[in-house]
């Protein structure tokens, strides 16, 4: 698969955009200017697709990755620690049967991206699955469950926003939308509880009737649904008057017809997610941890600004009870690998448009086209040995042979672990009558004064990233190896003891380089972010390349007529 | 969308007639003056009545990745994949020699070799000509009739929802009866 050796040479050397690299952003560009009639030659100087959101389709890939990172090979990636416990038999020794995303992202159903998918007519090329609830590790101590703990008081201000939410979800339900077509009405996850692990855990549902906040040992799911907020043992009526005033909060602080929300809004900018909800909406420190657990910044709640939080609060709870089938669930996931996968549908969906994508051949310089063919306005030498010319040229720095700027912000440690067991509890139905079982789950172990807290997103083999019976832990913090080691430790500890970790692989990325925009005419992307979630800034850079290139937004990743009459010619 | 459908993928090397024989077969088109490499879609839908139940066979061509070798992972998947995730075992595979018209002097397989090759991957073996017309229909028929006569494949073993998509998609390679470019298949 490595050797091009015999890859012919390219079809022209004359192209409007020369793209460098096979990212998301890369690929989205692709795909929307070849559909808007563009020429485009992609380019990756890797052997494989997605940059640093590629995955990895064996454990052998994985530790070849591992080892070009440790010789320094991988920009802006360092200190690549691989342990494995593998035995020879397991895969026929190279470990086949698995995905290893760089990039496993969710993607809120309320999000810029998934809309686009949607009207870009690019959905039905993935398999979609919903990510379950979020857990937090908290102890009794912390949580200090009151002893008067259930009543109708405080539920009240909270009855209105509930109803509206439950409306939602019933409406939703009736029509079913194109992530999940013709999937099986109950995906085959559903084998839970039937190991020994779930003995182990001892699931306990709190609460009153049907609608329980869920707990394995110290794992708590965070309330998040309105039936959480309005249930939930551990809240006393005031704490769950003020959660359900903030929630309220969440989702109207940038309505301009609220003014009472905005004015606190913008009073509080710079205020910390934990003072703001020390004071402005007082609810224990536990609830905090939750609250904060939802925004996906691997940031202690100290360092999370208001103004950093809300949007993300907002996406978590806009989705929420949006999703059909799935009313507790707010973000959804691409199977094979999330935004690997991604990045492999576009660069073929780019092919369909007409685009040409070549892997293996990198550009080794870039200069301006004053001497060369014709009147394109730059010329780009590969590694190939090839000279290509082209009137836009966008790629990273890393893929244009340009210096890589370092920021002095804080790098993020992230590890991929291959559980030996698949840990069910985490993939279970919240509802009983939802129709989807959740193939991804979030669990986050707090941190303290010193320590930034751990994510870790579950994934179950119903991804196709691991064998069925075992689950694939990406975990994402700001903290040290130890600490990530430690915090996987835990959830395995806790829930499921027998269960070890077969494969790990633990790296450093580098804090984003500072943004450059251009450079001698080539259009600089700034490398994808480190975010759980795929991030509507993805997006909103490609739109404004695509403008500077077609002198609009309008059109972007549109099907052109011709191809959509097509399209419903086949429907037929 | 009560009709069961069926995906079936073209691979093989780049100029080996893949998009003429999907065009020549879904819409009897045969186009010698745009050999384009692509077909502008992700797929061609074909309905086909196989012992008289109505079929609808998404028809997967490579866009043209095959060239560079870039096809996708993702391309060998299952659109609306369900769960089957490894590598199709159980595929139904169908070997078609393309260009049948050229005259035997210029082919490079020999009908004997391209039945051998079929016979080893324990796939069905047809050779084609998308110009004539000739036995165009009859790899696709039969493909698409192994596939029906093996109900792990339609039924999607764990019970496929709302009569969609067999859980591997069954693939019909290309063979060359010209001299092809350099390499060999995909």
């Amino acid at each position: 698969m490595n050797d091009f050796s015999d890859i012919p040479p390219l079809p022209l050397a004359d192209w409007d955009v020369l793209i460098s690299g096979t990212g998301v952003k890369q690929s989205l560009l692709a795909v929307a200017l070849c559909r808007a009639g563009k020429t485009v030659l992609q380019l990756d100087k890797n052997s494989h697709y997605g940059g640093s959101a590629a995955a990895f389709y064996s454990l052998s890939e994985a530790d070849a990755w591992a080892a070009r990172v440790n010789s320094g090979d991988e920009v802006g990636i360092t200190n690549a620690v691989v342990v494995s416990n593998v035995g020879e038999g397991v895969g026929g020794g190279n470990g086949r049967g698995y995905t290893l995303s760089l990039a496993p992202h969710l993607i809120y159903w309320h999000s810029s991206v998934l809309e686009m998918l949607r009207r870009a007519d690019l959905t039905d090329g993935f398999s979609w699955y919903a990510v379950g609830s979020w857990w937090v590790c908290l102890t009794d101590e912390e949580v200090a469950v009151p002893a008067v703990a259930t009543g109708t008081g405080g539920v009240v201000g909270l009855a209105e926003i509930g109803v509206k939410a439950a409306k939602l979800a019933s409406m939703t339900g009736k029509k079913r939308a194109g992530w999940n077509k013709g999937r099986k009405k109950k995906p085959a996850a559903k084998t839970a509880l039937e190991g020994g692990e779930a003995a182990v855990g001892g699931m306990t549902a709190q609460g009153n009737g049907e609608s329980p906040l869920r707990k394995v040992d110290n794992f708590r799911e965070v309330p998040c649904t309105y039936e959480d907020v309005a249930w939930s043992k551990d809240l006393t009526d005031k704490d769950r008057g003020q959660l359900g005033e903030f929630l309220r909060f969440v989702v109207k602080y940038n309505d301009p017809t609220d003014q009472k929300f905005t004015q606190i809004f913008e009073e509080n900018r710079q205020t910390s997610l934990q003072t703001f909800l020390s004071t402005t909406f007082p609810i224990p420190p536990f609830i905090t941890t939750s609250i904060s657990s939802l925004t996906l910044f691997p940031s202690a709640p100290s360092d999370i600004t208001l103004e950093q939080a809300l949007p993300r609060l907002a996406a978590h709870f806009t989705s929420l009870g949006k999703i059909p089938d799935v009313r507790s669930s707010a973000a959804l996931t691409i199977a094979y690998g999330g935004s690997a996968e991604l990045c492999q549908v576009l660069s073929r969906a780019a092919a369909i448009a007409g685009g040409i994508n070549v892997l293996g051949r990198g550009v080794k310089s870039l200069c301006s086209n004053e001497t060369g063919d014709g009147n394109r306005k730059l010329e780009a030498h590969l590694e190939s040995g090839e000279t290509v010319y082209a009137d836009w040229v966008i790629g990273e720095a890393s893929d244009l042979a340009k210096e890589v700027k370092t920021s002095g912000g804080k790098s993020v440690s992230r590890g991929i672990y291959v559980i030996e067991t698949e840990i069910s509890w985490l993939f279970e139905q919240k509802y009983k009558d939802e129709n989807i079982t959740p193939a991804a789950a979030v669990a986050v172990v707090p941190g303290d004064d010193e320590r930034a807290p751990v994510y870790v997103i579950a994934r179950s083999g119903v991804t196709g990233e691991c064998p069925r019976g075992q689950c694939l832990f990406h975990a994402v913090t700001e903290s040290s190896y130890e600490d990530m080691n430690a915090a996987i430790d835990k959830i395995l500890q806790t829930c499921s003891p027998l269960s070890g970790v077969l494969y790990s692989l633990q790296y450093t990325v580098a804090a984003p380089s500072p943004e450059i925009g251009a450079e001698d005419g080539a259009v600089i992307l700034d490398p994808l972010t480190q975010d759980i979630a795929l991030q509507g800034s993805v997006l909103e850079e490609c739109l404004k390349i695509y403008e500077e290139i077609m002198g609009t937004r309008e059109g972007f990743m549109d099907v052109s007529e011709e191809v959509r009459r097509m399209k419903e010619d086949m429907e037929e | 969308m009560a009709d069961p459908t069926i995906k079936l993928l073209l691979i093989g090397p780049s100029s080996s007639g893949k998009t003429a024989l999907l065009l020549r077969y879904v819409e009897d088109i045969f186009d010698t003056d745009n050999a384009t490499a692509t077909i502008g879609v992700d797929f061609k839908v074909k309905k086909l009545s196989v012992k008289g139940k109505l079929h609808r066979v998404f028809l997967f061509d490579t866009a043209g990745q095959e060239r560079f070798r870039t096809l996708t992972s993702s391309y060998y998947r299952n659109a609306q994949g369900e769960v089957e995730k490894y590598a199709p075992p159980d595929a139904v595979k169908c070997l078609v020699g393309s260009k049948l018209d050229k005259s035997t002097s210029s082919r490079i397989v020999r009908t004997e070799e391209g039945r051998a090759l079929a016979d080893r991957y324990s796939a069905s073996f047809y050779e084609v000509s998308s110009k004539t017309r000739e036995n165009v229909k009859e790899p696709f028929v039969d493909t698409v009739t192994r596939i029906v006569e093996t109900p792990v494949l339609v039924n999607g073993g764990a019970g496929a929802k709302r009569g969609t998509t067999a859980l591997s998609p069954p693939v019909v390679s290309f063979n060359q009866r010209e001299p092809p470019p350099k390499s060999g298949c995909c």
